[in-house]
């Protein structure tokens, strides 16, 4: 186990420094790491001062942000797909597919269309936080009966839900045609991505993620046994609707904080937590940080292959998360098919 | 401790699963015998206070269960269900680890006590030799007394079993029911679902019949279970037999006389 939490540590890093100094001028690997680590470090540790000054602020105001948000995305949809698996007991609830993204999304473009996210900063990840609580609540109280959530059901709640909630997005933006830069830029912010990202972006999601996973790793002994099934989990003095309330809150939070920062990305929240099923055990102390490490990776690495594929054009970022998502949804949907016969 | 029901009973709509039940629990081992759905799972998760009495009263030590916080009930009370599917592959030990939850606070780690709890529950059930395979991979009568090791692993003084012996060979079945056997003898209160009449007369101290969701019968095992009473609940007739050591044996027909 501390084998595994070094060696994603060790990509994390790899994959941050890589992702700063790839782009339409290679910076040397060195030189970013240094400045990083001279950065985030205090006291003198690091000396970055030899580094040009054109180099310091691609690093440090273009690409730095960018990367920082990429990895905090990825860690937060991966927590929040931990989370919904444990609460829906299935491991194919994640945010994008049971609609989740869709109504954080949602919430944004209300946000964005109304004019509110330009006058207030917090108005885009408070509506999206909301549209997310409200989206996941609904397919909750929808589809789960006696603590038990057929897959079925699941998917096909959530695939409704997509369907309306994106309606009604589309709805809102056709409304704001007329304002052809605002429309441009809620269409733009859609598609998923993670242009022009900065610093601010950061820090709105950052408090996020603490608390999202924070809370949810204080208490993964209940976590544990709920994955057990309902009945057990009370029965060794669990208390279900406060900890099923607490998943609910969370993982609409980190999805609603994700979706504000960089639009719908899909299938990152169910790749990552069953890799890392796969590759720790199912057990919630260990499993929600390395979710997060694992969905912060391949964030990163997503990013890196759409920046690098075309260059210098860029793909969107949800192109290549769903070109890898999709067929391994349908691997495991298959294997669950032949396995539990759904 | 002792549990009690006062006249309790449960629904769900407007259909009653158990009414009037008044059982008084200080130590023993009970079996609850009936046939399917007369309520033995029913009285067993009323018992539990995994459902809140409709009518009447559970209370525990004296007090109200209603009024108990969770994991004080926890920690008097080990439930073991029937339904032993679990989906996720936890190690046998992390499952029976998962017993000691009610004894630890959000931010406590294990601490040697419970190490040993789970170990102790673990060669008790004869499961030890399973401690690091994964769940998912047991056979149904593996899980099922994994399940039963972590209700051992609470230390609780009172334990509720829901066919403890549905998915085990007779080898097994044997075993746990002897360790229930001993488990009462040491003190503890058991109540068990056993749907074989013939282990619930050979171990059980009293033995409780079930019939509609009514308790219509609770005592001595050579009282309660008689050609005619089994005759009327069961719809089937009975042969009463005696083995050596004088424990009685049921051989039934169909036909009913």
């Amino acid at each position: 186990m501390a084998l595994f939490f070094a060696i994603t540590l060790i990509l994390l890093a790899v994959f941050t420094v890589l992702g700063v100094s790839v782009g339409s001028v290679n910076i040397p690997s060195s030189q970013v790491a240094r400045l990083l680590l001279a950065r985030i470090t205090p006291f003198d540790w690091f000396d970055a001062s030899d580094i040009a000054p054109s180099q310091r602020a691609i690093i440090w105001q273009l690409r730095a942000p960018r990367v920082a948000v990429a990895a905090l995305v990825g860690a937060s949809l991966s927590a929040a797909g931990a989370q919904m698996q444990a609460l829906f007991r299935n491991p194919l609830a994640s945010p994008d597919i049971i609609g989740t993204s869709a109504g954080g999304a949602l919430g944004a473009v209300i946000a964005m269309a109304t004019g509110l996210a330009m006058r207030e900063m917090l108005a885009l990840p408070v509506f999206s936080f909301a549209g997310s609580l409200l989206a996941l609540f609904a397919v909750y109280a929808l589809t789960t009966r006696g603590g038990r959530t057929p897959v079925a059901t699941l998917l096909l709640a959530g695939v409704a839900l997509s369907s309306l909630l994106a309606a009604a997005s589309s709805f809102l933006i056709s409304m704001t045609w007329v304002r052809w830069e605002v429309a441009q830029e809620v269409t733009f912010w859609l598609m998923g991505g993670l242009d022009n990202r900065q610093w601010t972006h950061c820090l709105m999601i950052l408090p996020c993620i603490v608390v999202g996973l924070g809370a949810a790793i204080s208490r993964w002994r209940e976590l544990d046994l709920l994955l057990t099934g309902e009945e057990t989990a009370l029965a060794l003095g669990v208390e279900i609707e406060k900890t099923k309330r607490l998943l609910l809150v969370n993982a609409a939070l980190l999805t609603g904080a994700s979706v504000a920062v960089s639009g719908v990305i899909g299938f990152v929240g169910l790749i990552a937590p069953h890799a890392a099923r796969l590759l720790i055990g199912p057990s919630h102390r260990r499993l929600l940080p390395a979710s997060a490490l694992l969905g912060a990776i391949f964030l990163l690495a997503a990013d890196l292959l759409a920046r690098t594929v075309i260059r210098p054009e860029e793909i969107r970022l949800g192109i290549i998360t769903a070109g890898c998502g999709a067929p391994f949804f349908l691997f495991l949907l298959l294997r669950g098919r032949r396995e539990a016969g759904y | 401790m002792r549990l009690e029901l006062d006249n309790a009973g449960i629904n769900i709509g407007r259909r009653w699963l158990l009414r009037h039940a008044s059982l008084e629990l200080r130590g023993g081992l009970l079996a609850l015998v009936g046939p399917n759905g007369s309520g033995k799972s029913t009285l067993l998760r009323l018992l539990g206070g995994l459902w809140g009495a409709s009518e009447g009263a559970v209370s525990l030590g004296g007090c109200d269960l209603k009024s108990l916080p969770r994991r004080a009930i926890s920690r008097a009370i080990a439930y073991t269900p029937q339904d032993t599917h679990l989906d996720f592959a936890f190690t046998v030990r992390e499952v029976v680890m998962m017993g000691r939850h009610p004894h630890l606070g959000r931010f406590e780690f294990e601490r040697g006590s419970d190490r040993a709890a789970v170990s102790e529950a673990m060669r008790r059930v004869d499961v030890a030799q399973l401690a690091d395979r994964f769940v998912t991979e047991l056979s149904g009568g593996e899980r099922q007394r994994v399940l039963l090791a972590r209700s051992l692993a609470t230390q609780a003084p009172i334990l509720l079993l829901d066919e403890p012996t549905a998915s085990l060979d007779v080898a097994h079945a044997l075993d746990v029911l002897g360790l229930c056997r001993e488990l009462a003898e040491e003190g503890k209160t058991i109540v068990a679902a056993i749907h074989d009449l013939n282990l619930a007369a050979r171990f059980a101290d009293r033995v409780a019949l079930l019939c509609e969701g009514r308790l219509i019968a609770c005592g001595a095992a050579d009282e309660v279970l008689r050609a005619e009473s089994l005759n009327r609940v069961f719809g089937v007739s009975a042969d009463r037999l005696f083995t050596g050591d004088g424990k009685p044996v049921f051989v039934f027909h169909r036909d009913v006389c």
